[in-house]
């Protein structure tokens, strides 16, 4: 008979060695800053790699049945909204995957305790399966949806995207950072926090568009987060048995709190609301239901036991919820030709959607809406970009544009930092830039690049052309009298141009984490 | 800046007792729903479609027996794995259960 999986892991555990032939030193690339020195982890899972292999066989036996049936019995059309948005979405899931396994295999190599070592290799192996999981997804749609344009360069898409940016950015910080923050910022923030709300609560949203296979990728996928979401908590406790680390782990936890809702959270905010035609639940009921409620309340709150503060703008992050996705749709819909998939606009029962969720959202968005439909038909030789006179700044920290929380008010500042001028979305960007300048070095942005470059000559370097080298990816409708082409483009006479900077300010805002209630 | 928590903080920053388990829809949720339906009377599902959400005060403990027998074969941690999307509150791998907690207060 088998031993009890409690025995059995503690087994598995004693036969941890340290090598000979490597000193600790060599073995351990690089020292965290935080104290983890004798600590005692955690790793509720116990997983063993034999039945660890046995589960993800039978995850993947049940997905990849799904696509295999949708493939053979054409289950019908998902909605075509949704299917031309995942051009876009889709293709920025694979590169994080993928970075995210980057990272478990550096937290492996750095982080010595075996119970947590253990969990980073198997969440390794999961990210690349996830990776993998959604290239196949891509790969599917290219070969069912009519258009596969746009999904054919998913992956380049990803990777030279304005709209993208916020995710790369998102994630080579996670790379970049300590591998202590690496394992906060991933598990417990992009993983606990922001992946439950986007692969399971989005998978309802993705049903109700008929696109079983999408659905089948969120939840197969989750269910390795949600060992990845215990690694968090895992070392979470770990670390702050240290008295130590406990300004160390605030710090880090101010931080990401911030970051992650301007990347992951706009992502999702923007998904659930502007790619669904059969609507569920609003980004931002879904957003308090999983992020606010569940983690910030069911998850962080309980830090407070250990010292732990809550986040300084956690009342902002709230309050930009009534705008995140209607501010995001402004800038992905606005800037239509430098994406690669048929954006679809909201009609009036939208419209009253909207209105009926957000209210007042009319009076602040409908200007857009109004002007956007009048600008989709390529023979009146209007651009909408031009209407809203071109693109914004982006943000050296997070690559947001600068339009949140509103187009209209928008908390975009200059500042001075090291003799140059920098130029970040908002406060809480600023503080983070200020703490760990380096960190936000850039190299050539979307402007060095094209800034005096017409239009059409941008929308071809970045690739976005179809096969006939001259009719555009991106449309601003789904099915318009005919499409969009390079000699529409340059008929509108668009260059692109950088904006001036915004105001200045003179002092950095370094917001203080406000006392716990007890 | 002020130590005080101002009102929509302190309206997340509040003390919860709830834990929930995310399941994937499909024949082996439904018999777990089914198993602990008969054990825990408040236990609160709700039905997304792609996933059922389970609610519970305190905890929810997942025995493994009891959903092996309501679906007439082993069942064992693995398959509970399998299915399970997401979850709140601190999750404890047993030798016959999976239990899922409150976080452990003050």
């Amino acid at each position: 008979m088998a031993l009890p999986i409690t025995k059995a892991y503690d087994r598995v555990k004693a036969i941890d060695w340290n090598p000979s032939y490597i000193s600790t030193d060599e073995k351990y690339l690089e020292q965290s800053r935080f104290f983890v020195k004798d600590l005692k982890p955690l790793d509720p899972f116990k997983t063993f790699i034999r039945e660890y292999f046995k589960m993800e066989q039978e995850k993947e036996n049940r997905h990849y049945s799904v696509l295999e049936a949708s493939s053979r019995l054409h289950q019908g059309h998902a909605e075509a909204r949704w299917m031309e948005g995942m051009k876009f979405g889709l293709s920025n899931f694979a590169f994080v995957e993928y970075a995210a396994g980057r990272q478990m295999g550096r937290m492996a190599r750095s982080v010595a305790p075996v119970e947590l070592r253990q969990g980073y290799m198997m969440q390794m192996i999961d990210e690349m399966r996830h990776a993998q999981l959604e290239m196949n997804n891509l790969r599917h749609n290219m070969r069912t949806w009519h258009d596969p344009a746009g999904y054919d360069i998913a992956l380049k898409g990803a990777g030279n995207n304005v709209g993208s940016g916020m995710f790369r950015a998102m994630m080579e910080d996670c790379t970049t950072c300590d591998p202590i923050e690496t394992a906060i910022s991933l598990q417990v923030f992009l993983e606990t926090a922001y992946s439950n709300v986007f692969f399971v609560g989005l998978s309802s949203a993705a049903v109700a568009q008929g696109d079983h296979t999408m659905a089948s990728t969120f939840l197969t996928i989750q269910s390795d987060e949600a060992r990845h979401m215990a690694n968090g908590w895992a070392t979470l406790v770990t670390v702050l048995q240290d008295d130590r680390n406990v300004p160390l782990v605030q710090e880090v936890l101010d931080k990401w709190s911030w970051r992650a809702h301007v990347s992951f959270g706009l992502g999702n905010a923007l998904f659930q609301d502007y790619f669904t035609k059969n609507r569920t639940e609003s980004a931002k009921e879904a957003s308090l239901r999983w992020v606010y409620d569940e983690f910030y309340g069911g998850f962080y709150q309980k830090l407070e036991r250990y010292g732990i503060r809550p986040p300084p703008r956690l009342d902002e992050q709230m309050a930009e919820m009534d705008d995140l996705s209607h501010a995001a749709a402004v800038y992905i819909f606005g800037a239509w030709p430098f994406f690669y998939h048929r954006a679809d606009p909201m009609t009036t029962a939208d419209m009253e959607w909207f209105e009926k969720k957000y209210p007042g959202w009319y009076s602040r968005y409908g200007w857009f809406w109004e002007a956007y439909n009048k600008c989709k038909d390529p023979t009146d030789k209007t651009i909408i970009l031009g209407q809203l006179g071109g693109l914004p700044n982006f943000c050296e920290v997070c690559q947001r544009p600068l339009i949140f929380p509103t187009p209209a008010a928008h908390s975009g500042r200059s500042f001075m930092h090291g003799g140059k001028a920098h130029i970040v979305c908002s406060p809480g960007c600023q503080d983070i830039y200020v703490k760990d300048p380096q960190h936000y070095q850039t190299d050539k942005g979307f402007y060095d690049l094209y800034h005096g470059k017409e239009l059409s000559e941008v929308v071809d370097h970045m690739g976005y052309v179809r096969d006939d080298g001259e009719t555009l990816i991106g449309q601003p409708e789904l099915d318009g009298a005919r499409m969009w082409t390079r000699a529409d483009l340059r008929c509108c006479d668009f260059v692109v141009k950088r904006p001036p900077p915004p105001p200045f300010v003179d002092e950095p805002v370094v917001a203080a984490a406000p006392g716990g209630i007890r | 800046m002020s130590d005080a928590m101002n009102d929509v903080t302190r309206s997340i920053w509040k003390e919860s007792h709830k834990v929930t388990a995310k399941l994937i829809n499909g024949a082996d949720a439904e018999a777990i729903v089914a198993v602990m339906t008969a054990a825990n009377p408040d236990l609160v599902v709700k039905d997304f479609g792609s996933y059922l959400a389970l609610e519970n005060e305190r905890e929810l403990v997942f025995r493994l027996a009891d959903i092996g027998e309501e679906l007439g074969r082993k069942f064992e941690v693995p398959d509970f794995l399998t299915v399970l999307a997401s979850y709140s509150g601190q999750v404890d791998v047993q030798d016959d259960a999976v239990s899922i907690t409150e976080f452990a207060s003050g």
